[in-house]
């Protein structure tokens, strides 16, 4: 009996912790890409970092005049390989897939998905050829070999981090890098360059 | 008395030192210029009287690139710069100020076309900054525009 107040203090305690620890979450809920509420870390692309990268080099692409050709023909450009020199890993198919989709939304070029590097390819482009032989289809719905564009543009281009400490305070540094390449010449004919700085300190407790 | 005397004048050099840390841009420019400009007409809608207050739209202009589409640039200033501006954005801590903003891009049907300038960015103003921020249509048959500007948090 001497010990009742004791447990219902304890039991009331517990209960308000847990509504207190319960209490302090959010609900998920949705919100737009690339605006102030998306969260932002310090050494980590975030989502704004992507937006504000392909918004960039989308803008200075379209704007360079670089994808015209002199004969007036639509160039084909190929995506090449995008190098990782960040501390992380990372999934550059995000600024990829933007200028794609901002080549394309240009009309000033065709981008291949029958070559470039990784998951920049569509294996059906080669595979559908494959059938040519298969008693399954009809030989003449084929495609035919010897009918792929060879591209004349490669979109290649680097990430690079830089990650400075001091004391508490961390600051990372990011540059996306990005080169388009004449494969006749070889010669890089553009190039766009984003920075993206972001600087925090980090609690004590840490 | 005394005591009274005293703490306004402690409370006044707070004041002062505490917006006198802020800094706040300074510029010159060449005149005349020789720019060729193109300005841009434009009609405006604000909602936010504070926004609308700490920035200035000193132009609005647009060419064509290279690459045959429009290209649109605006200038903005800062006008978060004298005694009292910078003492309240230093109190408030919204100094340097965020500002996100976005361009759409229409065709000639008014459909909003979708791509990757079509998302909302970040600006951020030192008191007296001025800053040029741009955006190129997506092919060449989008002419028309709709930026949006609001206030953002310095997180």
């Amino acid at each position: 009996m001497k010990n009742f107040p004791d447990l219902y203090f304890r039991i009331f305690s517990a209960a308000v912790l847990l509504a207190v620890l319960t209490g302090c979450g959010t609900s998920a809920h949705y919100i737009e890409p690339g605006s102030a509420e998306a969260l932002v870390t310090i050494s980590e692309i975030d989502q704004a970092d992507w937006t504000k990268a392909a918004a960039n080099a989308a803008n200075s692409l379209v704007a360079s005049g670089a994808l015209k050709r002199k004969d007036g023909k639509k160039p084909v450009v190929m995506i090449s390989r995008i190098r990782n020199y960040t501390l992380q890993h990372i999934e550059s198919k995000i600024l990829v897939n933007k200028i794609r989709q901002a080549i394309l939304a240009s009309g000033q070029a065709a981008v291949s998905s029958a070559v470039g590097y990784g998951s920049n390819i569509d294996i059906a482009v080669r595979r559908i050829r494959a059938k040519e032989l298969d008693d399954l289809f009809n030989a003449k719905t084929v495609p035919p070999r010897g009918t792929v564009i060879a591209p004349n543009l490669s979109l290649s281009g680097s990430i690079i981090q830089q990650t400075t400490y001091k004391g508490r305070d961390e600051e990372s540094y990011f540059m996306f890098h990005l080169t388009l390449t004449d494969l006749d010449t070889g010669l890089a004919v553009w190039e766009n360059i984003t920075e993206v700085a972001k600087q925090g300190r980090h609690s004590v407790f840490k | 008395m005394k005591r009274i005397i005293f703490l306004t004048a402690i409370l006044s050099v707070s004041i002062t030192l505490f917006s006198g840390c802020q800094d706040t841009v300074n510029s010159m420019q060449n005149t005349p210029s020789s720019m060729k400009l193109e300005p841009v007409n434009a009609s405006c809608y604000s909602t936010d009287d504070f926004c609308r207050d700490r920035l200035k739209i000193l132009g609005m202009n647009k060419s064509v690139t290279p690459g045959g589409s429009m290209q649109i640039q605006v200038v903005i200033r800062s006008e978060r710069y004298g005694f009292w501006s910078e003492l309240w954005s230093g109190i408030m801590g919204d100094n340097p100020y965020y500002v996100n903003y976005k361009f759409d891009w229409l065709d000639q049907n008014g459909m909003k076309v979708n791509t990757a300038n079509s998302a909302w960015m970040t600006a951020i103003f030192i008191p007296g900054e001025t800053k040029f921020i741009s955006s190129v249509a997506p092919s060449d048959k989008c002419k028309d525009f709709l930026l949006q500007l609001k206030e953002a948090d310095s997180k």
